[in-house]
């Protein structure tokens, strides 16, 4: 039971449900739409003076409190599976970057930038649209998915092709 | 205090996510591969569960969901 839920990965019909259960109990209990990307936008709101980061939804504190707890959720469920071992491999990526540090550290700031700015434009990340948007029937989150999806595919199969792994 | 339930909200999809695989580099990589159709099964069924749970609370008659 324990090596099932903490330690093998779940299988697909266990984590979406799952996933869709956390989203449908934050709605239903402290009646808010789950979203990511808003999140760092209200970091960004706190030390920034822009004006874009002024609009209502960066107003919104409870968005902050629920990114800080993400990284505890993936640090808690390291740590039961027993495999709390910080390291810098990171899967596939280092054929891509064929080993170098200074490839993937740069390749990772900057997929950073590019996905931090594209959420914030479409106005949802991949959580916010395309599960809660989505789930909702909002045509512009079944936009932004095909787009997250076409652009994922489109970047992802390129950089490989250039770089070779 | 208040802020403190929405943390364990984002601690508990950091959890979720995490033991789904969703976090996981090489999972992302196999869906864009197509070798991997892992995540379109999670994707999928999260999208048909959130949707059967806040179509329930609309139903009864919370606005915000």
């Amino acid at each position: 039971m324990y090596e099932a839920l903490f330690v093998t990965p779940w299988p697909w019909w266990v984590a979406g449900p799952a996933i869709g259960l956390v989203v449908t109990l934050l709605a239903w209990l402290l009646g808010k739409p789950l979203g990511v990307s808003t999140g760092y936008g209200v970091v960004c709101a706190l030390g920034s003076r822009l004006s874009f980061f002024r609009a209502k939804e960066y107003d919104e504190r409870w968005r902050l409190a629920f990114v800080v707890g993400l990284p505890l959720g993936g640090l808690i469920a390291a740590w039961l599976a027993g495999q709390l071992s910080p390291t810098l491999a990171f899967g596939q990526l280092d054929r891509l970057t064929h080993g170098s540090a200074a490839a993937k550290a740069v390749l990772l700031f900057g997929s950073g930038l590019l996905v931090g700015a594209g959420a914030r434009w479409a106005g949802g990340c991949p959580s916010g649209h395309t599960i809660v948007g989505v789930a909702q029937g909002a045509r512009s989150s079944i936009v932004a998915t095909l787009g997250f999806m076409i652009a994922g595919f489109a970047v992802f199969n390129a950089l490989h092709l250039v770089l070779g792994g | 205090m208040r802020l403190g339930f929405f943390t364990i909200f984002g601690t508990l999809f950091g959890f979720v996510l995490s033991r789904g695989r969703v976090s996981d580099y090489d999972t992302i990589a196999g869906m864009f591969r197509l070798t991997d159709l892992h995540l379109f099964g999670v994707i999928g069924t999260a999208i048909a569960t959130a949707g059967i749970g806040l179509w329930l609370i609309r139903r009864g008659g919370n606005r915000s969901a």
